[in-house]
């Protein structure tokens, strides 16, 4: 499990994750990613498109690193998930706390809406 | 270990001072308490104004001096000062003049206001020959420390060396001792929260299943007869060790408490997720399908908070629908607008199959995980079987895929069937 983190124009940070977010991979960057996304306390955007496979553990790191973004008045937008991932995230309602688009322009456009 | 000719050199005085430490060493169990007793046996013994014992950190592949009146923790690289160099070369370093020493490293003086004249720093080296770190006295009373000391310090450092050994051996038994204690407090605080017996409910068959996981996990479940009907319940709280057991736990008080007040199934999902919300640490919730059946009406209404796929048999075209989580995980915020709930319309043989990530994220030797597909083809095979013989057929399909893989999270299964 990879993560990268880039700052797009205009306060918004981009964190692309790449290979698969099971427990291992969860664990791996959990600490890294939640510091990544609440640290900014802005505008996050999440790149899912190098994600192969999700599980509970990784719907429990974006919920977490969610959470904290907001609780300092920040906000989270995933984008690019392949089929696979967005089936489980859509099961889990998780479009409920972090909205999901379908690329980065339609992330930027959420942040905006 | 003190060599014949060394030991010989020691006088009947110096043997019963050693005696004497040997014997205190005996005692602690506790490191700090151990490292106060090395320290001051050095000094007396030695008759040094100061000493110290740095221990290796494998970890970081650093020296730490654990222990010193007037300096908190010092860390240094494995090669630096005389510490350093005496860890690297494993033998011992009598340096008269510490200052004209270009292995000395003045820094810590400067940090403790003291004044280091002369040292002699020996390695600690345990009874399997590991090494473990390093003593050091410094400034002799009266002058510096000669050949006579050198002995001296070794029979010193040798005892030092096992007992400090058999301490940091006792300590990590005891925190293994400890985290065992407590995955056994968390499991005991689950399993009792679970119903002792299942209701009897005419004209359905229902078959719960809960094996927890060897090291963590925070799966519940409840079936519960009420004026109201059956409430069926079935959640899974994230995180490891106790947290998990902690929050299902109070989940499950509170829906008790819900239900014994007799509210219904939307403002019971409502008040348990918002006090969730509240009083659940950050990052943690939990996945949770809540399900109230009228058995009169063979109609199951429920609302799902991150629990999916909830599975419907469908015995008359044996087929299985899937129902996604109508909500986000339970706690992990307050609900702003609650989805209405969704209804089954049980038929004659039909099956609500309830699993928890337990089941679907078993994995066997590949990496692969059981997942939906032998999930249902389980059900497509079993379904007309008695709830509890269908639960036999879906623990034996996962103990034949995960072969001789660890069970890694809970393993919860609610069957609810017709007959």
């Amino acid at each position: 499990m990879d993560m990268a983190t880039r700052d797009l124009e205009s306060d918004v940070r981009c964190i692309a994750l790449t290979g698969r977010l099971d427990a291992p991979g969860a664990d791996h960057i959990d600490t890294a990613f939640t510091a990544a996304a609440v640290a900014s306390g802005g505008a996050v955007l999440v790149d899912l498109s190098g994600v192969s496979f999700i599980a509970s553990m990784g719907i429990r790191l974006l919920i977490a690193g969610a959470r904290g973004l907001h609780a300092k008045g920040g906000q989270m937008v995933l984008f690019g998930a392949q089929p696979l991932v967005y089936t489980v995230l859509d099961q889990a309602a998780l479009d409920q706390i972090i909205p999901l688009a379908g690329t980065q322009q339609e992330a930027l456009e959420r942040l905006a809406a | 270990m003190t060599r014949p000719d060394e030991a010989a050199q020691l006088s009947q005085q110096d043997m019963a001072a050693i005696l004497a430490v040997t014997r205190g060493l005996a005692a602690p169990f506790e490191l700090h308490a151990m490292l106060a007793e090395v320290t001051a046996a050095a000094c007396a013994v030695l008759r040094a104004e100061r000493s110290s014992v740095w221990l290796h950190d494998a970890a970081s592949d650093e020296m730490v001096l654990e222990i010193s009146s007037d300096i908190a923790q010092v860390r240094v690289p494995l090669g630096s000062g005389l510490v350093g160099a005496c860890a690297r070369e494993r033998r011992p370093i009598n340096v008269p003049d510490c200052y004209a020493d270009a292995r000395f490293d003045p820094s810590v003086d400067r940090r403790s206001g003291f004044r280091t004249r002369c040292s002699l720093t020996l390695p600690l080296i345990d009874h399997r020959a590991q090494f473990i770190g390093v003593m050091q006295v410094l400034n002799k009373a009266g002058g510096v420390f000669d050949r006579g000391d050198e002995a001296l310090a070794e029979a010193l450092a040798a005892q030092c060396g096992v007992a400090l050994s058999r301490v940091r051996m006792t300590a990590a038994l005891i925190e293994a001792e400890k985290v065992q204690r407590e995955l056994e407090l968390a499991r005991e605080l689950q399993q009792s929260s679970l119903p002792a017996t299942l209701p009897v409910v005419a004209g359905y068959d229902m078959h719960a299943t809960f094996l927890p996981a060897a090291l963590t996990g925070g799966d519940t479940y409840d079936l519960a007869l009420t004026e109201q009907g059956l409430w069926v319940v079935i959640g899974d709280a994230t995180g490891h060790g106790i947290a998990p057991a902690l929050s299902v736990e109070r989940m499950h008080a509170m829906l008790r408490m819900a239900l014994a007040l007799g509210t219904d199934l939307e403002t019971t999902f409502r008040r348990v997720n918002d006090q969730l919300a509240a009083t659940l640490p950050a990052g943690h919730f939990v996945t949770a399908f809540i399900g109230l059946l009228d058995p009169a009406a063979h109609r199951l209404r429920f609302i799902s908070g991150g629990q999916s796929p909830i599975l419907h048999w469908h015995a008359a075209d044996r087929r299985c629908s899937l129902h996604k989580a109508g909500s986000f995980p339970m706690g992990a915020m307050p609900i702003v607008a609650l989805r209405p709930a969704v209804t089954i319309d049980f038929a004659p043989g039909d099956v609500l199959a309830l699993l928890t990530d337990g089941v679907y994220e078993q994995e066997n030797g590949r990496a692969e995980q059981f997942g939906l597909a032998r999930v249902e083809a389980v059900l497509g095979q079993h379904a007309d079987t008695p709830a509890a013989d269908l639960a036999g057929a879906f623990l034996s399909a996962l103990r034949t895929f995960a072969d001789s893989q660890l069970q890694e999270d809970d393993v919860t299964m609610v069957l609810l069937k017709r007959r």
